[in-house]
């Protein structure tokens, strides 16, 4: 391996193809560093580009684009309170009240770090293990994936702030609206109200954005006074520590990459589950791990950033590991990654490892030149962007809806997303006023169609109980789903009784 | 239903065929004097996105104009169609896709407005490879080996990506008397993971199984001709299944009333394309094979399926939704 690996360095380290990396990273981190538009959007779009240049240069230069884009997201998400994607939802829970307290750079600078690390662990899981673990990812059937996305979203619910009926309430709306579309199994039009366009179910990036951004940017509106008087606050502290990452920083984070990178790179092998799973898992379990509750959205919180960075970052090399071994495409970006291939001749799948081996190699290569360049284009980046932060509030937001309207007119099929996205914008503030959850919301709606989807595959697959012993995988996340129902229910009491006592005092 | 569709095809295109010397001995029409937009009715990125996009680039050579192309995802190409229906019939749009948007879902769905008449073809150029695929290891290699397992089996488990397959399906198990369980998959990746994991006995592909050789095989065609990737293998026609079937080409639709020379111009850059070394490149890769059907022929076939589709709806007692 290592031998065959230095004798394609010479074409995936030539200067031709590290341009085109490097370009790749570059026009991916600004396309992702704007709000609303996301890898899917920065990859899609790039495709045509690529037509005229050698296979190895024109699939660098998309890994290129899908690594920058993924780490730029972080950008407007910690800034603007405004993810570029889903994925970046949990960065910019922690992240923007950070931003808020004048640590913007410190955010920006250990999201940074925490994409390239993750990015580098997951990468490092491909080089090594694609081609056996595949074999293994292919055993997770639908089956399988019922347990597993039933046992995240019990994990999911610890997540729903200070009152967990208002977060279950919240989880619940997200999954009805997720039933929105045209039902799996028989292809009936639900909840639809006659509108064609809703037949594929909401469009995910105007709901979250409308959730989120457009939300935040009315609640801001509301507050104009308050926002003069932190737009010293936003300018950033002056003081060194808290434009740096500290040591101290570094020992608070190094847990939660670790965590977020392995399981981002698990949630990346497995088909079917998206980066967003990944970011909110990882944020979820740090969450919990810290015992701040729901201070870690209020006041922020780095290590959720790193968290929620590294898993994301580490969902995209991981989605390589079914593409390249099986051709079966982990995440978004690897199916989009599937049209370049076969624009550039090349068949993902079985065959790719005996029919193009330099080529895979090369890609490999790419991939950690992609990171290492990643680290300075955003550091660099990071000092520009950072400015907008300085800009007077009166300016930013009118661009940052505007921008808002340009992701969801592009990702949510025209004006029709739009009109999602200002709906939504209307629902997330009122979220906000009353203190529901976003977070509950947005993973009821992420995992409900595809909890639908496998649970109905899975009624069909196993006819009877006993055949249930053939998937042993499914029975351990079942059985921790429910221990996790009885552990969350007794720690539910506990808080009520603590807090009846409390006043009564 | 062969001879009906032949002779159906031969008188549409004999009026189409008139049509066009009508139309072009009227005058060489000036078309395109501005860019042309070609919809996919899916995501960017898809299959069908990939060759539109490397059909729009050789189509922009081949007429003169840029050929831009812009997704429209939704409902199955329902959302483009529908909107494509009522634009100007003046040529500067057209949709690029899988016939079965026109001759299938407007059957199957009572919420859409349009049908297959709505529009006139340019021509198709590939072919969706559509059959019936059961994992390598199972002891059936055929239609009479696959009835006799269900048989003996009692129940098999089938996986689909679309309703049309169900219809299909619905269909042969009435005329064998089979029990049948429908495992519903979201995309080709869905299908082949559970055909891989050998967790279905049997599923319906759009012609994905050409990457999988030596693990994924094909048992029947589901066309009405048999498949240019699978010669040897028979048609449900042929086997006995008379009437069951569905075609599934790409073709370039435009809004009904397009003028005759604009499709006569838009066939010629069609057939360019099919010998174009680019788009063989990416036939070659995709393993979807270039089928190029002249504009007459498609709208004949397009007719012919649509009539087809609907007699094998009504021998099933199907509902719309």
């Amino acid at each position: 391996m290592l031998e065959e690996l230095s004798s394609v360095a010479g074409s995936a380290f030539a200067v031709g193809n590290l341009a085109w990396i490097f370009f790749g990273v570059t026009l991916g981190y600004l396309v992702g560093a704007l709000p609303g538009l996301g890898k899917g959007t920065a990859t899609a779009v790039a495709i045509p580009l690529t037509f005229y240049l050698e296979p190895l240069s024109a699939i660098a230069f998309l890994v290129g684009i899908s690594k920058g884009s993924t780490a730029g997201s972080a950008v407007s998400a910690i800034l603007l309170n405004t993810p570029g994607e889903p994925s970046s939802t949990p960065t910019a829970m922690a992240g923007y009240p950070l931003a808020r307290a004048g640590k913007a750079q410190k955010a920006l600078k250990m999201g940074l770090f925490a994409s390239v690390l993750g990015d580098f662990f997951s990468t490092i899981v491909l080089i090594l293990i694609a081609q056996e673990l595949a074999e293994y990812a292919l055993g997770i059937g639908p089956v399988e994936l019922t347990a597993i996305l039933a046992f995240s979203m019990v994990f999911i619910a610890g997540l729903s702030g200070r009152s967990m009926i208002k977060g279950l309430i919240a989880g619940l709306f997200g999954i009805l609206v997720s039933c929105v579309g045209l039902e799996v199994e028989t292809g009936s039009p639900r909840l639809t109200f006659g509108l064609i366009e809703l037949y594929d179910g909401l469009p995910l990036i105007p709901v979250a954005i409308g959730m989120l951004a457009l939300a935040e940017m009315m609640t801001q509106i509301g507050q104009r006074q308050r926002l003069l008087d932190e737009a010293d606050l936003l300018k950033g502290s002056s003081k060194r520590e808290d434009q740096i990452v500290t040591l101290d920083d570094w020992k608070k984070c190094f847990r939660p990459i670790l965590r977020g990178s392995l399981i981002g790179t698990v949630i990346g092998i497995l088909p079917g589950l998206g980066a967003s799973v990944g970011s909110f898992l990882s944020y979820g379990a740090e969450r919990r791990a810290s015992g701040r509750g729901a201070d870690f959205e209020e006041s922020g919180a780095i290590e959720g950033v790193a968290a929620a960075e590294s898993a994301d970052n580490a969902v995209v090399p991981a989605s390589f590991v079914p593409l390249f071994a099986i051709g079966i495409p982990g995440s978004v970006i690897a199916a989009i990654l599937i049209s370049a291939f076969v624009i550039h001749g090349i068949t993902p799948g079985p065959l790719l490892f005996l029919e193009n081996k330099e080529l895979i190699l090369g890609v490999y290569l790419s991939m950690i030149a992609a990171g290492v360049i990643l680290l300075f284009v955003g550091y660099f980046g990071q000092n520009i962007f950072a400015r907008i932060v300085r800009v007077s509030p009166a300016l930013v937001m009118p661009v940052v809806v505007f921008l808002c309207c340009v992701g969801a007119y592009l990702q949510g099929g025209g004006t029709f997303g739009i009109g999602v996205m200002i709906i939504f914008g209307i629902i997330g503030f009122f979220a906000k006023k009353y203190d529901f959850s976003f977070v509950t919301f947005l993973i009821g709606f992420v995992i409900g169609p595809s909890f639908e989807l496998s649970l109905r595959q899975s009624i069909g697959l196993v006819t009877n109980a006993s055949e249930l012993i053939d998937h042993p995988v499914a029975i351990v996340f079942a059985v921790m789903a429910v221990v996790g129902v009885w552990r969350l229910t007794v720690m539910q009491r506990k808080q009520m009784a603590e807090m009846a006592k409390s006043q009564t005092n | 239903m062969k001879h009906m569709f032949k002779g159906f095809a031969a008188a549409v295109a004999m009026t189409a065929a008139g049509a066009l010397a009508a139309g072009t001995a009227i005058a060489d029409t000036s078309w395109p004097t501005k860019p042309v937009t070609m919809i996919i009715g899916y995501k960017a990125g898809g299959g069908t996105d990939t060759k539109g996009r490397v059909l729009s680039k050789i189509l922009s050579r081949e007429l003169g104009q840029r050929v831009n192309v812009i997704n429209r995802p939704g409902g199955g190409q329902a959302v483009a169609l529908e909107k494509l229906a009522t634009e100007e019939p003046d040529g500067y749009q057209f949709l690029f896709g899988a016939v079965l948007g026109v001759t299938l879902n407007p059957q199957i769905n009572s919420a859409l407005k349009y049908t297959s008449s709505d529009f006139v073809y340019a021509g198709a150029l590939t072919e969706f490879q559509l059959s019936m695929v059961a994992p390598e290891g199972r002891p059936y290699n055929d239609m009479a080996g696959l009835v006799a397992y269900a048989k003996e089996k009692g129940v098999l488990k089938y996986a689909s990506l679309s309703p049309g397959a169900k219809i299909i399906m619905q269909a042969i198990a009435k005329q064998d008397g089979l029990n049948v369980d429908y495992i519903p998959t979201k995309g080709g990746r869905g299908m082949v993971q559970l055909v891989l994991s050998n967790q279905v006995d049997f599923a319906f592909s759009g012609g994905i199984q050409s990457r999988y050789p030596g693990k994924i095989k094909t048992i029947a065609a589901i066309s009405s001709k048999r498949l240019g990737n699978y010669p040897d293998t028979p048609t449900l026609d042929e086997l006995g299944y008379k009437g069951v079937s569905m075609d599934a080409p790409t073709v370039a639709a435009f809004p009904k009333g397009t003028d005759p020379a604009i499709i006569a111009k838009m066939e010629a850059a069609l057939k360019a394309a099919s010998t174009d070394p680019e788009m063989m490149k990416i036939s070659k890769s995709i393993k979807m094979p270039i089928v190029y059907i002249p504009a007459a022929d498609t709208n004949g076939l397009v007719a012919a399926s649509t009539a087809s589709i609907a007699k094998m709806l009504e021998s099933i007692d199907y509902k719309k939704q």
